[in-house]
């Protein structure tokens, strides 16, 4: 503990506060957004017949724009804004190049308005996961770059001797995320290569963008609010490299039994079942870290975020490991089943692990605490019970929907019949989840406006 | 066997790139960079703040 | 010490990034480039390529998919939702509409297994009227209310469908991929 470096974390912190607020502000209203096109698609499966009038708001505009809204949007924006703190704090170096980051964060969220709204105004380039009209394209992706140019410059001034591992997963993702983002929505492909570059596409986003933040924030916090080293530090390194490997060739798994060569599918299965082994590298030293050291779960709001976030992301790769073979894919694709296993990743892994780091970054960029731990308990235990209910649903109602598809004497409509029970549990479970953001939006509002008791030095940055 | 000459073309590239791989490897364990060490998981603890 | 020099570390990550584009695209792509289309498989006329534009814009595909299963891997092939599909089949989909969901049935083929234009114009109103089950979202703006000239089709008594609608169900009727493989 060296007192001595006070006054710099405070400078990184103050350096950090307009971009980080930024990203986390619109991040949040994106999520806002994003909860009530989700709710609503779910709910137009309960009551087909509900704002059916409205093209706007048909299903099949406002799920792709729930989709978009909290991957480009909630997903993206607060992940960036976690990413640039963290990035200052691993270099110990002031953030670089502030307007960058805050025209990165203007251009993202116009992109984010012009591609939304096209979806919702028929405008759709029809591609799941690349919606986007190219103009739309074109600002995310000049905004993505803006925000590579300054996490590297910040990382090029490094005042640190060692790289630690989750500056290895930031660095990594901003030269992937925009390669990947560019050369997926270039609009030359057709037919069946389409197909194969959309999914390579939509699983790589998470292997090259998504995942890389949570992983960042992940072997961050849990040793940092824990106090005590990762179990095993060459072990994630190990664990860097063979996701580095092997994450980027699964995406054919997603068109198993699907027109596309048969090597092809039997290649991304083989990546897929490989996955096992980064991700034991994780878990081991997530939960290894973890382990003996529950009780500080009770004390530390963050850390319970955090932690089921990592217990997630155990959760959802063994499940991506099980679901790639040919015998269970046969069962669950085209099911509700996938619909369960994103919101698991994306939502129980992902978003959880943001909400800690939030809960943790705010504070100290801010110079203000949380006013009320209560609501942040009751953030955690509806978005907590929301998602597990979530994906309880859909994952069985998922694989009872396969087995009555592949049943060939089962009609089609007693299929569609048997879904009913566990879309309504969808529907509530999102409500659930939809309540837990409106306290975490009413919680960060309070803390920009400076409410609750007067505790501006109760945070130590 | 009739094997397309664009296979033969992809076997000897990724024989290849297995090749340079293979030479950067051996480079990378030679020149020390992959000794097994855990010192770099303290470093997140060098800014570390007073205890709440 | 950072254990990996920074030029082999990026030089590592953009290598891995490559070698899975070269395998799930690059070669692939080369590989089914060479596919030509089915001899039987017809280009898009100017109707139906407009009511593609339509199924894209009310996003059909997140319910529906557009591939068929082969025997012995799920029971497209028993409930004869045509035979497997090969990528000669999709030579003219730009872009591809292969779809990961069967909320609603496989609709590949859905031009020969239900090939009456006025079911599906009440079906596309308000799917309910012919499937009470159905938990399709209905569409009446793609119909219009107006006095119906005598060749054209009336749904819930009043309404005729508009240029969309009508092309919508151009491309719906096209869609049969039932020809052999050749």
């Amino acid at each position: 503990m060296s007192d001595s470096l006070l006054p710099l974390r405070r400078e990184m912190d103050e350096r950090a506060a307009l971009p980080v607020l930024l990203y986390f502000g619109t991040g949040i209203l994106w999520l806002l957004a994003g909860t009530v096109l989700g709710v609503a698609s779910s709910l137009k499966f309960n009551a087909p017949d509900w704002l059916g009038s409205v093209p706007a708001l048909t299903f099949g505009r406002i799920r792709p724009a729930h989709l978009n809204a909290v991957m480009y949007g909630w997903a993206s924006l607060a992940g960036a804004g976690c990413m640039v703190w963290l990035t200052s704090r691993l270099c110990q170096v002031p953030v670089q190049w502030r307007g960058c980051l805050i025209a990165s964060a203007a251009l993202w969220n116009a992109g984010l308005v012009y591609g939304v709204g096209s979806i919702l105004l028929g405008y759709s380039a029809g591609v799941e996961w690349l919606e986007f009209p190219l103009a739309a394209v074109a600002l995310i992706a000049l905004a993505f770059l803006l925000y590579a140019a300054s996490i590297l410059r910040t990382f090029s001034l490094r005042k640190v001797d060692h790289v630690y591992v989750s500056l290895w997963y930031i660095l990594a993702s901003v030269v992937w995320f925009p390669l990947l983002y560019v050369v997926a929505n270039l609009p030359i492909y057709s037919g069946v290569v389409h197909g194969v570059v959309n999914w390579w596409y939509a699983h790589n986003a998470l292997a090259v963008w998504f995942t890389p933040v949570g992983l960042a924030l992940a072997y961050y916090f849990i040793p940092k609010i824990i106090g005590r080293p990762l179990y095993s530090y060459y072990l994630s390194l190990l664990g860097f490299w063979t996701f580095a490997l092997f994450y980027n060739w699964n995406g054919v798994h997603h068109l198993v039994g699907g027109p596309v060569p048969n090597w092809l599918q039997t290649i991304s299965i083989i990546a897929s079942v490989m996955m096992v082994i980064p991700v034991l590298a994780v878990a081991v030293n997530h939960h290894l870290t973890t382990l003996g050291n529950f009780r500080m779960l009770r004390t530390s709001l963050e850390l319970r975020f955090i932690v089921f976030g990592a217990m997630s992301y155990t959760a959802v790769s063994f499940q991506v490991a099980m679901e790639s073979l040919r015998s269970v894919q046969e069962t669950l694709h085209f099911t509700h089943y996938t619909i369960g296993h994103a919101h698991l990743g994306v939502y129980g892994f992902l978003t959880m692990i943001l909400f800690g780091a939030m809960y943790y970054i705010t504070p100290r960029v801010a110079r203000w605490d949380w006013p009320r731990p209560g609501w942040i308990s009751a953030h955690f235990w509806l978005t907590a019970a929301g998602i597990l209910i979530y994906v309880g649903a859909t994952c069985w109602g998922g694989f009872l929907q396969g087995r009555a598809l592949n049943n060939p004497a089962e009609p089609f409509t007693d299929v569609v019949e048997l879904t009913r029970p566990y879309l309504l549990l969808r529907t509530i479970s999102g409500v659930l989840i939809g309540a837990g953001h409106l306290i975490f939006a009413a919680l960060f509002a309070q803390v920009l406006r400076r409410m609750g008791p007067r505790r501006e030095e109760a945070v130590t940055p | 066997m009739n094997i397309p000459p664009a296979v033969l073309v992809l076997v000897a590239v990724a024989l290849a790139g297995a090749g340079v791989a293979l030479a950067a490897f051996v480079w990378a364990v030679r020149d020390g960079q992959l000794d097994p060490t855990n010192a770099g998981g303290s470093v997140i603890f060098e800014d570390d703040e007073a205890p709440r | 010490m950072m254990f990996i020099r920074l030029s082999v570390f990026f030089a590592g990550v953009l290598a891995a990034l490559f070698l899975g584009w070269a395998a799930l695209v690059g070669v692939p792509g080369v590989q089914i480039a060479a596919v030509p289309p089915q001899p039987d498989l017809r280009p898009y006329t100017f109707e139906q390529a407009h009511g593609r534009q339509v199924y894209i814009r009310e996003g059909c595909m997140y319910c529906h998919s557009q591939q068929t299963r082969p025997q012995g891997f799920g029971a497209d092939q028993p409930r004869r939702w045509g035979r497997p599909s090969v990528p000669g089949d999709y030579f003219y989909d730009q872009p591809h509409l292969l779809g990961t969901m069967r909320t609603g049935p496989d609709l590949l083929n859905i031009g020969a297994r239900q090939s009456s234009r006025d079911w599906h114009l009440a079906h596309l109103y308000n799917p309910r009227t012919v499937t009470p089950q159905s938990l399709m979202p209905p569409f009446p703006w793609l119909f219009e209310e107006r006095a119906a000239e005598p060749s054209e089709t009336v749904v819930h008594g009043r309404f005729v469908a508009n240029r969309d609608g009508l092309d919508l169900i151009e491309y719906l009727l096209s869609m049969n991929r039932t020809y052999p493989v050749r």
